[in-house]
C-alpha cells in the first residue's frame, strides 16, 4: 500500500482494509497493544484480554463501513468503543464474545475463565479517573465521543467548536489514556 | 508505535491479517460471479459443467433447512455481520425460502437493498444458495437453495458448492 512518504491516516487504513489486508494489520499494529493493555487491566487474564483483543478487531473489520469518518480522523474513539461494549456483553452473557472472530474463522477460546460483573466493575469510574487527568476540554470530548457514542457532529455542537477541533481534542486525550492505561496496574 | 510488539500480539496479527486476506479472496470469487452475471455471460456455462460439478452440491444443499439458511447468511456474507434473520419455507418444493431480518441490516453503507443478491453458505461452509432483497431495508429476502439459486439466476453454477473460508466481504 503506498501512500507516497505520508503516514497514512486511521481512517486511510481503514478505508483501505476492505481490499488491503496489510492496511487493516497497519491499523492493528497501532492500536494493538493500547487495547490488549485496556483489557488485561480489566479482566486480569491475558488469554482473555487476546480473545477479547482479536474479538475487537475482527467486529472492527467487520462493520468497518459503520465507521463515522470525518476528515481523516483517528479511529481510536471506535475502537475503545468496541472494546468496552465488548466488555460489558462478555459480563452480562458471563461468556466471552467471540462471534467475529469465529466469522473470520480466527482460533478463540484461548481462555477458559468465567467473565463476571467484577470485569466491568468500576469501569466507567476507572475511565474517569483516567480522564480527570485530562484537560477538561479533552475530557469532555472523550466522555462524549466513547462513553455516550456520540459523533463528532454533536461533539463539536456541545462544545462549541469544529468537528476538526473536537476530533483533535478526542486524539489527544485518548493519547493520553493510552499512555495512562499502558501503565495502569500491572497483573496481580 | 514506539515499542516493538509483544510476541503474542504479533503473532495474533498475523492471523488476523490472514483472516482479512482470506475473506478478501472469498469475496472476489463473489464479485466474480456476480459480474458474469451481469454481463449476460452466465447463461454461456457449458451445460455439463454443471451437471458434473453442480449435481453433487445441489444434492446436498436442497436438503438445507430454513434454520440452516438462516445461519447461513451471516455466515456467508458479511453484510449480515451482527443481524438475525429468521427463515421460513415458501412454497411446496422446499428449495424457496422466505427471511426476515426484523430490525433491518446494519450496514448503512446501502442505502436501498432492493434487489442485492448475497449468498449463503451451508454447515459445510460451501455456498448453497442465495438470497435476493425485496425491499429497500432489506428486511424481506427471498432465498432459493442449491440448483435453484442457479435456476433463478442469482448464482453461477460455477460458485454453488465453493467452499468459502468465512463470509463473503461486502
Amino acid at each position: 500500500m503506498a501512500y507516497q512518504g505520508v503516514t497514512p491516516t486511521d481512517s486511510q487504513l481503514l478505508a483501505a482494509a476492505g481490499h488491503d489486508p496489510t492496511a487493516f494489520r497497519q491499523l492493528y499494529d497501532r492500536y494493538a497493544q493500547a487495547l490488549d493493555g485496556f483489557f488485561v487491566r480489566r479482566t486480569g487474564d491475558r488469554d482473555a484480554a487476546l480473545d477479547l483483543t482479536a474479538e475487537t478487531f475482527a467486529q472492527a473489520w467487520a462493520h468497518r463501513h459503520d465507521f463515522d469518518n470525518q476528515r481523516d480522523g483517528s479511529c481510536g474513539p471506535w475502537l475503545f468503543g468496541i472494546a468496552r461494549n465488548l466488555l460489558l456483553r462478555s459480563a452480562r452473557d458471563r461468556r466471552l464474545a467471540s462471534e467475529a472472530s469465529e466469522r473470520l474463522l480466527m482460533r478463540s477460546g484461548r481462555s477458559t475463565v468465567t467473565p463476571g460483573p467484577e470485569w466491568v466493575e468500576g469501569l466507567d469510574v476507572d475511565i474517569a479517573d483516567a480522564l480527570n487527568e485530562l484537560p477538561p476540554s479533552q475530557r469532555r470530548a472523550i466522555q462524549m465521543r466513547i462513553l455516550e457514542d456520540r459523533s463528532y457532529a454533536d461533539v463539536a455542537h456541545e462544545l462549541d467548536c469544529s468537528p476538526l477541533a473536537a476530533r483533535i481534542r478526542v486524539s489527544r486525550g485518548l493519547a493520553t489514556l493510552r499512555t495512562h492505561v499502558a501503565t495502569g496496574r500491572e497483573l496481580s | 508505535m514506539t515499542t516493538a510488539m509483544p510476541h503474542h500480539l504479533a503473532q495474533l496479527g498475523d492471523e488476523l491479517e490472514r483472516a482479512v486476506a482470506d475473506q478478501i479472496t472469498a469475496s472476489r470469487i463473489v464479485r466474480r460471479t456476480r459480474r458474469m452475471r451481469s454481463r449476460g455471460t452466465i447463461a454461456a456455462t457449458v451445460a455439463g459443467a454443471v451437471v458434473v460439478l453442480g449435481a453433487g452440491a445441489a444434492a446436498a444443499v436442497t436438503l438445507l433447512t430454513p434454520h440452516d439458511v438462516a445461519v447461513g447468511l451471516p455466515a456467508g456474507s458479511v453484510v449480515f455481520a451482527g443481524v438475525t434473520p429468521t427463515c421460513t419455507t415458501a412454497g411446496t418444493t422446499g428449495d424457496t425460502l422466505s427471511c426476515t431480518v426484523s430490525a433491518g441490516m446494519k450496514d448503512t453503507s446501502v442505502t436501498d437493498w432492493t434487489g442485492t443478491i448475497e449468498t449463503f453458505t451451508g454447515p459445510d461452509s460451501t455456498i448453497g444458495g442465495a438470497c435476493r432483497s425485496e425491499d429497500a431495508r432489506g428486511t424481506e429476502w427471498i432465498c432459493f437453495t442449491g440448483q435453484k439459486a442457479v435456476d433463478e439466476k442469482l448464482i453461477g453454477p460455477a460458485v454453488l458448492g465453493v467452499h468459502v473460508d468465512g463470509p463473503a466481504a461486502a
